[in-house]
């Protein structure tokens, strides 16, 4: 975005640069006659000139931090200021918020990430410390002092000048910051049922936050129920949308409370114009505050949940790398058949054309089977493509013969060059279950291999393995792998399933833990048992998929 | 033992390469056979066919080698081509060993397929005419009696008569009636030649000669 990731080298201003100059020069023009148009008594609710200010310094080099800090001069000379306000009191103002957005800037940029995106707690809280706490503070001090030699009562301007600035940075900077300049980096466009419902949730908020705000009286009773009736749709925004629709919904309250404030309608408008704008602020900072923590701490835990999920996924994916790489040899032999095939067909087709008079139907048969055996080649790396793929999970309806099918497309060299047959028993008008078709080959492949290496030593006749898919019950189907081996030992059965366990010379031990892993993501259970008649067999379960989505 | 024209017997569980193959083999004018498996190939062949075996090396229950082995057993040992999908250094080793005729991929290129088959037809004849002649020879010498035979060892382990005689406790007299009659059986003019035909049916006592010299002094 707009000036993220600049160098702070010394060099001619990009277009970039200059839009965002353009803007803040408009912005700081609403901001500071916005802030002005109050009366010196009651003063802005918000002191929006430390929100444009702030923006523009965190997002632009340092090097660069200099225009913005001398281009609101013109502008605060030209903007009308309320009659009372002397030269000496306006170049204060200039000073301690120039010192107060350098000071802001330099801090968050030294303990925050750049960009600055609030997403942790710890990001909030230094956020707030400094931002919103500490600097308006010291800068409330100054402020004071300067309004004090204006006669005003010191702690009072202390007050308003602390929550003016701290407000702002509550309520607009963040949502400044997420919305006009982070918008493109975290808003996709959304699927439909997710802007219907950012759409009722907005009309939501803003009938409560009407209808509370424009009360008619501030007193206890129905009235002050329907004060609070825009907090579900507040912690909706937070739950649902995270930092970005509280962002938004914060902006949206806070708009409404000083439309009502200014209309003088609502809980705040029978309190005198100094405490008008008090309550309003002490209103919009204890509702905007909690409800970012909140915000914060759903998407914390979404991005550790996102984060242990692509965890998984990427140690799936190596595994499948790696049983790929134990299957190559035989895969390579696999499609060997095929392009020989085809290579012996077309020589047995030119050479029959060299006849006189040529078999021209052994030619047309030739061509049939050379289509034929093409299609296989290509079914072979077609799956094996899909399987090295990084792949995200995809749950759909899954028919097991077909899985099976696939499955055995992928094993059956491998399998014979270890003289293992595989009989597959399943009964007809099994319903497809629900999973991701990669995983669950990925499970499949890995305990048939297991499976074969088990038999490793078993005399050739005897390496039989057995996949028996069957209903466990109405929901459940059940996938059994049996083979032929020396079956499990007692004392290792219970650390099967653990990482880095292995019975075999070669391998990591992952397979099995990997397998798990999967099994359960969808919903299932994968265990070992011995044989009653030697060998040992792994069960997993899948559900079925809903009947709606069954193909 | 005359089987007929030579015929490529080839032998794939993989149908779509057994068809191709059999096809390409056929449009170079071979006589060609076709067997999924190589159990079906020992239990189907005619016992007196002529010709080579075009045999894949990996397949379920009993693989290329096997099927080797279980041709070498029978008294109709025809030779073996391998093919194969990917290349296997030991089991290449270890066919070759075996007397492999030749070791191809499925991928190799058709002339040298064929050159392959030619060279395996010809070892198949000059074996064929080996082993027919082995047969009559042996023929010849299982129409010995037991007493030629006795005579037989002792010639062979290059005594003479007079030696003969008095191992065998006989007359010099009978023992010479005795070789004629041999000689006259396994159609030989000379003593001489008499050690290459007992090594050529293969006969045991006809090892090489120093074994049958150290014999000597204790006769």
């Amino acid at each position: 975005m707009l000036g993220f990731g600049a160098k702070p080298a010394v060099r001619w201003p990009t277009r970039r640069e200059f839009v965002l100059f353009g803007i803040f020069e408009a912005a700081f023009y609403f901001a500071y006659r916005y802030g002005m148009s109050f009366s010196e008594a009651s003063a802005s609710p918000f002191w929006f000139p430390d929100t444009v200010l702030l923006c523009a310094l965190l997002l632009s080099p340092p090097g660069r931090w200099w225009l913005f800090v001398l281009a609101p001069i013109p502008i605060r000379l030209l903007v009308a200021v309320p009659p009372d306000a002397s030269l000496w009191f306006l170049a204060a103002t200039y000073v301690i918020d120039s010192a107060k957005g350098l000071l802001a800037a330099t801090l968050l940029r030294r303990s925050l990430r750049n960009p600055i995106r609030l997403e942790t707690v710890r990001d909030f809280v230094v956020y707030c410390l400094y931002a919103v706490l500490l600097i308006p503070a010291l800068a409330a001090f100054a402020g004071a002092g300067a309004r004090h030699h204006l006669d005003h009562d010191y702690w009072a301007a202390w007050e308003q000048w602390f929550m003016g600035d701290a407000l702002t940075h509550v309520v607009i900077t963040p949502a400044v910051l997420y919305w006009v300049f982070g918008a493109s980096q975290t808003l996709r466009l959304p699927p439909w049922r997710r802007s219907l419902e950012a759409g009722l949730l907005a009309v939501g908020l803003a009938l409560t936050g009407y209808v509370a705000l424009n009360s008619e009286s501030n007193q206890i009773g129905f009235v002050e129920a329907r004060f609070y009736a825009p907090v579900p749709f507040l912690f909706w925004a937070a739950m649902r949308f995270g930092v970005f629709g509280t962002a938004g919904a914060v902006v949206l309250l806070a708009f409404l409370a000083v439309q009502a404030a200014l209309a003088g309608n609502g809980p705040f408008s029978q309190l005198s114009p100094a405490g008008t704008a008090r309550a309003l602020q002490h209103f919009l900072l204890l509702r905007a505050a909690p409800l970012y923590l909140v915000a914060i701490l759903m998407e914390q835990a979404k991005r550790a949940q996102a984060e242990a999920q692509e965890q998984r996924m990427e140690l799936a994916h190596m595994a499948r790398i790696s049983t790929m790489g134990q299957l190559a040899t035989a895969l390579a032999h696999e499609l060997n058949q095929p392009l020989g095939a085809m290579l012996r067909n077309a020589e047995a087709a030119e050479m029959i054309l060299h006849q006189n008079p040529p078999d021209l139907d052994e030619v047309k048969a030739i061509l049939a089977d050379i289509r034929q055996d093409d299609q296989r080649a290509s079914a072979v790396i077609d799956r094996m493509r899909s399987l090295l793929k990084r792949h995200s999970l995809a749950l759909e309806a899954v028919a097991m013969r077909q899985l099976l099918d696939q499955v055995t497309l992928l094993v059956r060299a491998e399998l014979a060059a270890r003289r293992v047959t595989l009989q597959v028993v399943m009964p007809p008008g099994l319903p497809p279950v629900r999973g991701d078709r990669i995983h669950l080959q990925q499970v499949l492949i890995n305990l048939l291999i297991n499976g074969a290496d088990a038999m490793k030593h078993s005399p050739p006749e005897q390496r039989q393995l057995l996949v028996e898919v069957r209903m466990a019950d109405d929901h459940t189907v059940e996938t059994a792998v049996s083979d032929n081996g020396p079956g499990l030992p007692p004392e290792k059965m219970t650390h099967l399933f653990q990482p880095f366990y292995t019975t075999k010379s070669e391998g990591m031990g992952m397979g099995l833990v990997i397998s798990r892993t999967i099994v359960e993501s969808h919903g299932g259970r994968i265990w070992a048992e011995n044989n009653a008649d030697g060998g040992a067999t792994f069960r997993f379960t899948t559900k079925i998929a809903p009947a709606e989505n069954a193909s | 033992m005359t089987g007929g024209a030579p015929m490529i017997f080839v032998v794939d569980d993989n149908t779509s390469f057994l068809t191709a193959v059999a096809r390409m083999f056929r449009a170079a004018g071979f006589g060609v056979k076709a067997y999924s498996s190589a159990r079906e190939f020992l239990v189907e062949r005619p016992t007196d066919a002529t010709g080579c075996v075009v045999a894949d090396l990996q397949m379920p229950d009993m693989n290329g080698i096997e099927l080797q082995g279980a041709l070498a057993a029978t008294d109709n040992p025809l030779p073996v081509v391998f093919l194969t999908g990917e290349g296997d250094i030991a089991a290449t080793v270890k066919a070759m060993r075996q007397g492999a005729e030749d070791f191809l991929t499925k991928l190799s290129p058709k002339e040298e397929l064929l050159a392959a088959v030619r060279r395996a037809l010809v070892r198949d004849a000059r074996d064929r005419e080996l082993r027919t002649r082995q047969h009559e020879l042996k023929n010849r010498f299982a129409r010995l009696t037991s007493r030629e035979n006795e005579v037989l060892a002792h010639l062979l382990r290059g005594q003479q008569c007079k030696q003969i005689a008095a191992d065998l406790g006989i007359e010099e007299r009978s023992v010479q009636r005795r070789r004629a009659s041999l000689m006259e059986k396994l159609q030989i003019q000379s003593v001489v030649e008499l050690s290459a035909l007992a090594l050529a049916a293969g006969i045991a006592g006809a090892e090489p000669r120093p074994l049958a010299t150290e014999t000597l002094p204790g006769s």
